[in-house]
């Protein structure tokens, strides 16, 4: 166990180095770059020259490249291009706000996805799955945009329950936190929720057949006993990879929600980052989102080796 | 007692069985009808919208539906009939495409990982965590940002971020599958590893990614909507389903019909889609079915 | 977000002074004078209708704290930046020499008085005494020279005040308060420069950081506090102003706010007002009594198309002008529900170069263009058309309207929605496909500071690779002619020029309007795009 994650830690070595550099390659080559941003529409192309040289621009992308491992190396993420603020900073403001929005997403998603999921895959065939898979099939079909904004519409300004936007970070306030946090969590949940009670449901059916299964029913137990007890559990091996699949996709996928609801997050910032060609933003982000994802991936693996005995170390 | 049929499974892909069986089920056939009216549409646009879809109709923007524009139109007073029938070509192209290619891409690179283990699952995984990392959402931004905004850029961009989830999924079904004791009976009868892989592991891994495709090709209307919100995408006037529902966010409070368009149809490809989802999973697998609860 | 976009890389934000701001504070109950509604509109514009704040109905109150919206965050907050968020937030902190009135005349802000020569060729500026900068410094002429002379390093990212400030060959400070500028010619258009100009403080700007600045000190009505990139941006009262008073707000949040959401907080009371909402949502929000809109009646902002002079067809001045026709202004109007002026000519009315009848030519005309087409003798012409996505959905929406008709002259035209790094790159570089669009400024001062700036209509090099010694003679002339009857005629050979020579013309104006709460007063509209904040207030 201990040389399994070793293993794993030595091989996210490379994975960092690899998904920075191409993603660093890859941004330089948008046209215009940060000299462009700062110098504004009515530079002379003499103070782009003196901008770009003064930040180091003009520089071989390798070496550029090269520079920022080296100062990363020596733990310091650099400065926004655009404000000169710590990157740390400005990481430290948004990855709390994200984290949050994520959590409280998926904790609501599986909340509702996991007895849908099931309710579905008893009923097969029946009145209610063929009304969960209808709903769940038009619920996907509204843009998160569009139920985000009917959301808010609803619940802040008809009914006046809850804000219209903005994240509450106050740890005094905790009602005002969570008040602030239900809409777009919730949001984010339904839409979540849709496609995960789908696959639960599929992985459900799955094991319903497998021979263990036959087994146990032939034993005489229960139909809950056997869902609960036997088939669950093994039907969960790939909805455990997907919640990682959606936690990581989530840590910088949830722009459009930030953008809906005001809420602060590394998407938004990123997104400003690579629109401000602010390279250093964007590869600090994308280096924390990589570390996230790294930990979720050996998080997940380990559970699959926990639950499924068959699944060896070695072929992980 | 009728045995039980043999646990090993035949190997050839009983494809013309299973997709007889999808027509037959019901929810299958009404799955196959939608799709199959959507595509049709999209063909035949010419032939059954009443309007060109970007002649616009002065003094005449924004109604609702009335005789002369059954859906009503849009703020430059487009048909927006015509508009989602022709819209129906570009979403579905973009559809097409990532399924082919991000969904071929992936499930090939997941079943590598999955069957053969060692360092090819090392390497595949490690790829695939650095192209994950990244947020698809702004790794499409990138990748459009690079190559310019159109159709096409975007369904490259959809498909190259979906490869690293559907590898990941199909991964871990294979996983569940390599195990099984009709893989291990196969290769004591000497099939060779590709045989093995893509004759027995393939077809009873992928019944559940047959799911996920399904889906994937919803999701792709629903990111081409996403990116269009940050504007990218298939550019105007050409209409296409994301980029109407996008357009349809300014209007949203004063003229929701323009957002109803095209998300009853986004709907109802969604709906064809899972229906034909679920029956293709019933199809593949008969006596799943029987197993009754 | 995003999302969404820059405005402020394309838009090039002229100053608009708030003369009528100055007035009022010479006067003890401030009175905004109303705004005179342009004159001269091209016909079928509905009437601009523009908010009065109710003279003396209610007395200010001091206290309260406006949350508003604005909707790209800045590139930076070093006040000689120019970015258009900068102009309603930004600014606040600070001050400038003077300021003008909507009839273009200069009034007092930090210079109290001053001596023009009759020559335009040196000024003596008087500048008012006990005024402090945020820190507690006393702000004298050194910071004046001071900052005229930052503008001009290369690294300063300040292009825009570069080109004015270079005109002063000399800066004297004879004393504290005294500061005589002079200069080898004429220049008319000084107050220009001094209408945009923030009188940063040199203590505080890190001078080796370039634009790159962590602090916004200046001696301005409210004093500058946070910068949480991209959400939001923080000002408390200047307690020590020196138009003691005010300002009667305890302080401001601007907010980067999606549009769509910004108008959802304000109905929902999280904002008191939002800057330029969708047209529609402006549209039911004026109806309701709840919100007041302050539509700018002169911000000098326009929206121009560029065209690429350097490379045929487009380097022939015939498909110019045939383009220039084909552009139907009028729908322009419909688009914006009538918030617009449009014209073939930049100048807002305040510009000396404002000219009605000039205004009204290449009045929408297709058959026009087609002759214009076949006289040059091309056909199948194929553009694309460069712009900012999401910085002017109405614009967007128009460059639709104008492929269409386009089309039906045989020339394609293909919108291209890009973001402001990929925009500024190729339009600066000349490297787009024939057109680009974008916003522009100084539109409402005089008209040679817009060629002096803008790279839409400078003299070679400028975003349309045009090049032509008349061109060049006439912008330098409008920069030195001080004579009023002779600067009629010069102005009125510059519109001909422009209008004849079509290598960037003007749309329409580029409106700016809020919506706030009835309960918030006091706005009042300047010469640099934006407003004075230093009389509003919040009701109870």
């Amino acid at each position: 166990m201990g040389r399994y994650l070793l293993r794993r830690v030595l091989q996210a070595i490379p994975v960092i180095f690899f998904s920075t550099f191409i993603v660093f390659m890859v941004i330089h080559l948008i046209p215009g770059d940060a000299a462009t941003v700062l110098a504004g529409p009515n530079a002379t192309p003499e103070a782009l020259a003196a901008i770009r040289k003064e930040m180091g621009l003009d520089q071989p992308l390798l070496v550029q490249y090269v520079v920022w491992l080296g100062h990363l190396l020596q733990g310091d993420l650099g400065n926004s291009t655009l404000s000169g603020q710590p990157i740390l900073k400005l990481l430290e403001a948004r990855a709390p706000a994200t984290i949050e929005l994520t959590v409280a997403a998926m904790t609501i998603s599986m909340l509702i996805a996991l007895p849908l999921g099931i309710l579905s895959a008893t009923h097969v065939r029946g009145r209610i799955e063929w009304l969960i898979s209808t709903i769940q099939s038009l619920w996907l079909a509204i843009p998160n945009f569009w139920a985000g904004i009917l959301a808010i519409i609803i619940f802040s300004l008809v009914l006046r329950w809850l804000p219209p936007g903005g994240r509450v970070a106050d740890s005094t306030d905790i009602g005002g936190t969570i008040k602030s946090l239900i809409l777009p969590a919730t949001t984010l949940a339904l839409y979540l929720a849709a496609g995960l009670s789908r696959f639960i449901k599929f992985n459900l059916l799955e094991v319903f057949f497998d021979d263990y299964v036959r087994t146990a029913r032939a034993k005489g137990l229960s139909n809950t006993a056997v869902v609960y007890g036997h088939a669950l559990r093994n039907a969960m091996l790939p909805v455990i990879t997907i919640l990682g699949v959606q936690f990581a996709s989530l840590l910088g996928g949830t722009v459009i929600i930030e953008s809906v609801f005001s809420w602060p997050g590394v998407g938004g910032l990123m997104l400003d980052g690579i629109s401000n060609r602010d390279y250093g933003v964007v590869q600090a982000g994308l280096l924390l989102l990589v570390i996230l994802f790294i930990i979720i991936n050996l998080l997940v693996d380990l559970a699959y080796a926990l639950v499924d005995p068959r699944i060896r170390f070695g072929d992980t | 007692m009728v045995p039980a049929a043999p646990l090993v499974r035949k190997s050839p892909n009983p494809l013309n069985a299973a997709f007889v069986r999808t027509y037959r089920n019901p929810l299958g056939f009404f799955g196959l009808l939608i799709l199959g009216l959507l595509v049709i549409g999209a063909l035949a646009a010419p032939l059954i919208s009443p309007y060109n879809p970007v002649a616009q109709h002065q003094g005449k923007e924004l109604l609702g539906p009335s005789g002369e524009f059954w859906l009503g139109t849009d703020e430059l007073g487009r048909d927006l009939l015509s508009r989602v029938i022709y819209g129906a070509r570009p979403s579905l192209v973009v559809a097409l495409m990532v399924v082919v290619i991000g969904g071929g891409l992936g499930i090939v690179a997941g079943l590598a990982a999955g069957y053969l283990g060692g360092w090819v699952n090392a390497l595949l995984m490690r790829i695939f965590d650095a192209m994950f990392a990244f947020p698809p959402i702004l790794l499409g931004f990138v990748i459009i940002a690079a190559l310019g905004p159109g159709t096409t850029q975007v369904a490259y961009a959809i498909a190259l971020a979906v490869v690293p989830s559907l590898g990941r999924v199909a991964r871990s079904l294979v996983l569940k599958e390599r195990y099984r004791d009709y893989v291990l009976a196969a290769r004591c009868t000497g099939a060779g590893t590709g045989r093995v892989m893509f004759l027995h592991v393939l077809p009873n891994a992928v019944s559940p990614m047959i799911v996920n495709l399904a889906l994937l090709m919803g999701f792709s209307v629903l990111a081409e909507a996403s990116l269009a919100f940050l504007g990218l995408g298939t550019q105007p006037p050409t209409p296409s389903w994301g980029a109407m529902l996008n357009e349809s966010r300014a209007y949203l409070r004063n003229d929701p019909w323009m957002a109803i368009c095209p998300g009853v149809v986004l709907a109802l490809l969604l709906l064809g889609l899972n229906y034909l989802a679920d029956a293709l999973r019933e199809a593949f697998d008969p006596r799943r079915v029987n197993a009754g609860f | 977000m995003k999302r969404v976009m820059n405005r402020r890389s394309a838009l090039r934000v002229i100053g608009i002074t708030a003369g009528a701001a100055l007035v009022a504070a010479c006067t003890p109950a401030p009175q905004p004078q109303a705004p005179p509604t342009p004159a001269g509109a091209v016909p079928t514009t509905a009437a601009i209708s523009v908010s009065t704040p109710a003279p003396a109905a209610a007395q200010p109150r001091r206290g309260g704290v406006a949350q508003y919206s604005i909707q790209a965050d800045l590139s930076s907050i070093d006040g000689h930046v120019r970015t258009p968020g900068a102009v309603d937030s930004l600014w606040l902190a600070f001050d400038r020499l003077t300021t003008y009135d909507q009839q273009l005349q200069p009034q007092p802000m930090l210079a109290e008085s001053w001596d023009v020569s009759s020559d335009y060729k040196q000024v003596k500026l008087n500048l008012r005494k006990n005024v402090t900068y945020h820190t507690g410094r006393e702000f004298t002429s050194d910071d004046v020279k001071w900052n005229l002379l930052r503008v001009r390093r290369s690294d300063a990212a300040s292009g825009q005040y570069a080109n004015q400030s270079n005109w002063f060959t000399g800066i004297d400070t004879p004393d504290k308060y005294s500061v005589i500028l002079t200069s080898d010619s004429p220049r008319p258009a000084l107050f220009d420069l001094f209408e945009n100009l923030n009188m940063l403080d040199q203590q505080t700007i890190d001078i080796e950081a370039g634009p790159k600045q962590t602090k916004a000190i200046g001696t301005g009505p409210f004093v500058f506090k946070e910068w949480a990139q991209g959400d939001h941006l923080t000002f408390e009262r200047n307690p020590n102003y020196w138009d003691s008073g005010k300002p009667y707000l305890d302080g401001l949040q601007a907010n980067v706010r999606d549009i769509q959401a910004a108008t959802v907080q304000l109905e929902a009371g999280a904002l008191q007002l939002i800057r330029n909402p969708l047209v529609d949502d402006t549209a039911r929000l004026e109806q309701d009594p709840k919100y007041t809109k302050v539509l700018h009646p002169n911000p000098g902002t326009f929206f121009e198309y560029g065209l690429d002079c350097s490379k045929p067809p487009l380097d022939n001045k015939l498909v110019r002008q045939a383009l220039n026709y084909a552009l139907n202004r009028q729908r322009l109007v419909d688009i914006y529900r009538g918030n617009v002026t449009v014209g073939a000519l930049p100048w807002g009315p305040s510009s000396p170069a404002y000219d009605q009848a000039k205004n009204n030519a290449y009045a929408f005309d297709l058959d026009k263009a087609r002759s214009l087409l076949n006289q040059a003798g091309v056909s199948n012409v194929e553009v694309e058309n460069i712009i900012i996505k999401g910085s002017y959905p109405q614009q967007e929406t128009f460059l639709q309207v104008y492929q269409a008709d386009l089309a039906q002259l045989g020339v394609k035209m293909t919108p291209k929605l890009v973001d402001a790094a990929t925009w500024l790159d190729q339009a600066n570089n000349v490297k787009y496909t024939g057109m680009w669009a974008s916003g522009d400024n100084y539109s409402n001062l005089h008209p040679g500071s817009l060629f002096a700036v803008s790279p839409g209509w400078r003299v070679f090099p400028n975003n349309d690779g045009f090049q032509d010694p008349h061109w060049a003679e006439l912008v330098a002339a409008a920069n030195s002619e001080t004579d009023a009857g002779r600067q009629k005629q010069l102005y009125s050979d510059v519109n001909d020029y422009i209008l004849d020579q079509c290598f960037t013309y003007a749309v329409s104006n580029n409106p700016v309007w809020w919506i706030t709460s009835s309960k918030f007063h006091g706005l009042v509209p300047t010469l640099h795009q934006g407003f004075s904040w230093t009389n509003a207030w919040l009701e109870a």
